[in-house]
């Protein structure tokens, strides 16, 4: 039997491009890792607690800091563990107060659609989904669905985690609150990525991951409350304060707080925003990455981009299909064999590739980051050519 | 090639039949080529490291690369125990130049 290297020179390691960061973001921003290991090594700082040793105020520092990035006030910044957990605080809380009928567009994440399935039927109300018109949300749509049913809620992401469309969430929420409704951001893609201004789109609630664009680290995020909205608390327990008290306090952001913060995370995710503070060019760098990859790839025959509407407004996000090739296999291939890194799948948004017209068994999603080097984009488009005209 | 482990691949639709082999060799040029004619053998020579599909009966697939100690298989829906037997046997027959050493 002929050997390999009788026939073929022997597979080089190709290097790794990773195109991957709308799932999470490598690397992360500099100074998240110092953070997180200083955090770890100094002795133990938990701010609300009375055995305060130590000499900074990461949960502090990290609230500011949000509070400050999205124009909010810091007490309304509810520190989570992601955009997740801020859902489920959001949809519970209000699932508590009667029945949720919710309304959420067909861009959601499960982290918001099955959230609010889950919240709606447990609480005897309803789940109700609001189409996309044009890879948007579809406002003639919605206005019908508020006005032929009940509905409490509206839920629509700021940007979609396949396509990167950012959504008209303003126009969305403002229909929403003519109708009485609470409205539901979730800016997970867009925080990061685009300006985030949740009174300025009409967001009553708003949440947040650190660990996207926001360059942090995983297990982070936030619930960001609007100036008016009061929900009921879902978690509770432990505090290190009024610990007299026999019910949780209802003081913010305590109110839903409850347990040890992840303090390493936080000091992390503090450490990213600081460094967002002097790096404002960072997102446009990722942003013309993302416009140039999807330049590039439009060109190559074979391939056909989910959503490549003219002039829309987006997050760092190139999602395809390739012919002849499964998008898992395609991901399989690109990643092994020429070791680009990106998403295969329904990337956990089961509605919205229907929705936009593309075929229901997913996409392949680069996202680059504001690290993405042009060589990075030279490479990843190279080797997308290279399986789309291959021949064996 | 002796199979280290099998595992199921979980993906985002429900009944996924994708199974993952680990091998105590990688797949090198003759053992690829040695799957052809079991099934469709296409043979990407000219990627960084060269990636092979086998599409067989039944719809089931091989996928892997060259230099790797991994396949993926696709078992067909009707009689997928019986596909994954046989192609349990068909990867432990092939013989690469490592266990012709031993």
């Amino acid at each position: 039997m002929a050997s390999a290297a009788s026939v073929h020179a022997p597979p080089r390691d190709p290097p790794r491009v990773y195109l991957n960061n709308a799932a999470t973001s490598h690397p992360k921003a500099p100074g998240v890792v110092e953070a997180v290991v200083r955090s770890l090594e100094e002795l133990p700082v938990e701010p609300s607690r009375s055995t305060l040793v130590g000499t900074s105020n990461p949960v502090g520092d990290c609230r500011s800091a949000l509070a400050s990035r999205f124009a909010v006030p810091p007490e309304r910044v509810v520190l989570t563990t992601g955009a997740t957990h801020a859902a489920n605080l959001a949809a519970w809380g209000l699932a508590a107060n009667g029945p949720l009928h919710a309304i959420a567009t067909a861009a959601e994440h499960n982290a918001v659609l099955r959230t609010l399935r889950h919240a709606s039927e447990r609480s005897g109300g309803s789940l109700r989904i609001a189409p996309l018109s044009n890879g948007d949300v579809d406002l003639e749509a919605l206005e019908r669905l508020l006005g032929s049913g009940p509905a409490s809620l509206v839920a629509c992401t700021h940007a979609s985690n396949v396509t990167g469309r950012v959504l008209d969430a303003a126009a969305a929420f403002a229909l929403a609150a003519s109708h009485g409704c609470t409205t539901l951001l979730d800016a997970s893609q867009s925080a990061g990525a685009v300006p985030v201004l949740p009174t300025a789109l009409g967001a009553d609630l708003t949440i947040v991951t650190g660990h996207k664009a926001l360059l942090g680290p995983a297990g982070t995020g936030a619930l960001l409350l609007g100036a008016t909205v009061e929900l009921p608390q879902v978690f509770v327990g432990g505090t290190g304060t009024r610990s007299d008290l026999q019910h949780h306090p209802t003081d913010l952001p305590t109110a839903y707080e409850a347990g040890t913060p992840n303090l390493p995370g936080l000091a992390g995710l503090g450490a990213a925003l600081e460094w967002w503070g002097a790096h404002p060019d960072a997102a446009p760098r990722a942003l013309r990455a993302a416009e140039r990859l999807r330049s590039s790839v439009r060109q190559i025959e074979g391939v056909h981009l989910v959503d490549d509407a003219a002039g829309a407004s987006r997050t760092p996000i190139v999602a395809l299909t390739v012919d002849g090739w499964d998008v898992v296999e395609l991901g399989y291939a690109l990643e092994e064999s020429f070791g680009v890194i990106g998403r295969a799948g329904l990337h956990c948004a089961p509605l919205v590739h229907e929705a936009v017209g593309a075929p229901f068994t997913g996409s392949f999603r680069f996202s680059p980051g504001p690290f993405t080097s042009d060589d990075d984009l030279d490479h990843a488009v190279s080797a997308l050519e290279k399986v789309a005209t291959c021949t064996s | 090639m002796h199979i280290v482990s099998c595992t199921h691949l979980e993906d985002c639709l429900n009944g996924s039949r994708w199974m993952r082999y680990d091998f105590d060799t990688p797949w090198d040029d003759a053992s690829v080529r040695s799957l052809d004619g079991i099934g469709a053998l296409e043979y990407f020579t000219d990627f960084p490291r060269p990636y092979f599909r086998l599409r067989g009966d039944a719809g089931s697939e091989v996928k892997g690369v060259l230099g790797t100690t991994t396949c993926r298989v696709l078992l067909p829906r009707h009689d997928g125990d019986a596909a994954q037997r046989a192609f349990e046997g068909l990867f432990s027959s092939i013989t690469t130049p490592t266990h012709e050493g031993r």
